[in-house]
């Protein structure tokens, strides 16, 4: 009798994991595909922001080495242009700060963007995506004199490491691709 | 060397788990009232988040991933977790009866304790390799500890304290955790400043 | 009890977070802001619901042995569908509720309803049940993230409030804040309540309790002493 109790609870464990597993399968196929599309387009978009004149991009693939926070580099097919996706740990380690960077051929940013920083505190960390903190790195070749947000020293200080990261990326590639 | 020490001491200190995190809330408000039994939920969780970390890393690295099960996770870390526990009580009781004594009434506990999976998930998120992610689990489960002994001391100051009626319990218990909290916040930037990452 | 009573006691008067204090982890994490706040919430009615509805079709099927383990088998599924459909359909709110949707899973409110309601209880009424603690969850997070945000950062759904928005309270948005404005509003329920019961974090409210059925040894007992349950 005991025997058959055990049977029967191992039956109905199995059958229940195999039922919700089944359920987990078919629920990723459907939204698999939307998830990543989601995924590119908004990369996409941060891409266009960052270089506002291009005729689409290629992905590059850096020899060298690449400083841990670099996610992927870009360049503009008429070759005006770079954009360098980063992630920079600001406050939540496991949620970092997703950050677009576009670098001109001159080695200057033409714009950052953030693409999400949603592990940042709410109101203070988040201020590294107002227009006021992101428009000191225009037109700039280095990080010297942009200032971090007082506050918001954490989050505002790993952007401006990840934006120095972006320039380490851009003097590989100028050196591999020949640029000046 | 001083990678994992940066990560010690952030996961003990800087992202403390129960203080600035709000993971493993309900043991750190529940058993926190007498210092000895901080002491030993503390113990009884980092050793558990360890255990837990060595067990899901591999299972996650080398069986989800390569078959693209990744979604699988959750579902796979609690029931991990939980046959650990499970396991780990009864060793305890049939070979080391003293430290079963001591603390495998907190085993139970700590099947469903978030702080544990919080862990396990944060560690395959953060992309530590198995050696960082134990390091980050040790941290996180002293940090754990750390937040019980310090909040067990205060606690037994409040004893003795006579908040308005409607405060009474865990209101109080709630607000002095904050203050607690607060005093965690002087943490912030201790890391670049001792390592000057 | 009625259908209408069994869903209105979720709300008032067994609202989980307030009077039962169940779920305290999302509940001080998501509710730096109201958008957060309620998007937690909706996900976490959503596996109580489900979870409620099919652990009550299969209570006659599960055995007594083994119904822990099946019923995180179960909440654990949900919990990825509805992770799965969030990361496809609202991204946004996907990352920023970040590891907490994960932790769904343990969150003390759905085993505890499981648990206490749908393993005795009819489908229907399960549902209802699930839904009732639902709403009274999600209420409950979006009145402290109200607060939250509107002292924190000066802003309510995202839209800045004039004057405060200049002279955001930071320290709301913070751990301590959450503490803070988590203790008072359980004093307010206390007070409004009038009811003399000094809450305690005690067996009789914790899930986990009948986990480690030891409910009248150590540790819980000791807890909750001084509780007049």
């Amino acid at each position: 009798m005991k025997n058959k109790d055990s049977l029967k609870s191992i039956i109905v464990l199995v059958a229940i994991c195999i039922a919700i597993g089944a359920a987990m399968a078919g629920v990723n196929m459907l939204t698999k595909d939307t998830i990543a599309e989601v995924q590119a387009e908004k990369e996409a978009k941060a891409l266009n922001e960052v270089v506002a004149e291009n005729n689409g991009f290629e992905k590059l693939t850096v020899s060298g080495e690449i400083p841990e926070s670099v996610v992927a580099v870009y360049r503009d097919k008429d070759g005006e242009g770079f954009a360098i996706l980063l992630a920079a740990k600001g406050y939540d380690s496991s949620n970092p700060i997703s950050i677009a960077v576009g670098i001109k051929n001159d080695g200057t940013i033409e714009k950052c963007s953030v693409i999400s920083c949603t592990g940042e505190t709410s109101g203070i960390g988040t201020k590294v995506s107002t227009e006021s903190f992101l428009s000191q790195f225009d037109g700039k070749s280095d990080i010297e004199d942009v200032d971090t947000i007082s506050g918001a020293t954490i989050s505002s200080s790993a952007f401006r490491a990840a934006v120095n990261d972006a320039f380490s990326v851009f003097a590989l590639l100028s050196e591999s691709e020949g640029l000046k | 060397m001083k990678e994992l020490l940066i990560i010690l001491m952030t996961a003990v200190l800087v992202n403390n788990y129960v203080l600035v995190r709000f993971l493993g809330i309900c043991p750190f408000l529940g058993v926190s009232k007498k210092l000895n039994q901080a002491v030993g939920m503390g113990v009884a969780v980092t050793f558990v988040m360890l255990m837990a970390t060595a067990a899901t890393y591999p299972i996650y690295t080398y069986l989800l991933v390569p078959n693209g099960l990744e979604y699988m996770r959750t579902i796979v870390f609690i029931l991990v977790i939980a046959a650990l526990v499970q396991l780990v009580e009864i060793i305890l009781k049939r070979y080391i009866p003293a430290l079963h004594k001591s603390l495998g009434i907190y085993l139970p506990l700590i099947t469903t304790n978030c702080a544990v999976l919080g862990v396990t998930i944060n560690n395959i998120n953060d992309g530590y390799s198995f050696i960082q992610s134990m390091v980050s689990s040790l941290g996180c489960g002293l940090g754990f500890l750390l937040a019980m002994v310090l909040f067990a001391g205060v606690r037994s100051r409040l004893e003795e304290a006579d908040p308005p009626e409607a405060f009474k319990g865990l209101p109080i218990t709630l607000v002095s955790a904050s203050i607690v909290a607060l005093s965690f916040m002087g943490f912030n930037g201790i890391i670049e400043g001792i390592f000057g990452a | 009890m009625s259908k209408l009573q069994n869903f209105i006691k979720g709300i008032i008067k067994e609202n989980p977070v307030l009077v039962l204090v169940l779920g305290t982890c999302p509940t001080l994490a998501t509710t730096t802001s109201v958008l957060n706040a309620l998007g937690m919430g909706v996900a976490a009615s959503a596996v109580l619901i489900c979870s409620n509805m099919a652990i009550s079709a299969l209570r006659k099927v599960i055995p007594d042995k083994v119904r822990i383990p099946c019923y995180i088998v179960l909440i654990a599924g949900f919990v990825t569908i509805i992770e799965m459909l969030m990361h496809a359909f609202v991204p946004d709110l996907y990352e920023s509720l970040g590891v907490f949707l994960s932790l769904i899973v343990v969150n003390c409110i759905i085993l505890g309803r499981a648990e206490m309601y749908a393993s005795k209880n009819g489908v229907i009424d399960s549902a209802i049940d699930g839904l009732g603690m639902g709403v009274g969850f999600t209420l409950a997070l979006f009145l402290m993230s109200s607060i939250r945000e509107i002292l924190g950062s000066g802003s309510w759904c995202g839209l800045s409030i004039p004057w405060l928005s200049d002279n955001p309270i930071l320290i709301f948005g913070m751990a301590p804040g959450g503490f803070f404005v988590f203790g008072c509003l359980i004093a307010l329920v206390n007070k409004i309540s009038k009811k003399k019961n000094n809450k305690e974090f005690g067996c009789h409210n914790c899930p986990s309790a009948f986990l480690c059925g030891k409910k009248d040894s150590d540790p819980c007992a000791t807890v909750g002493e001084g509780d007049d349950k």
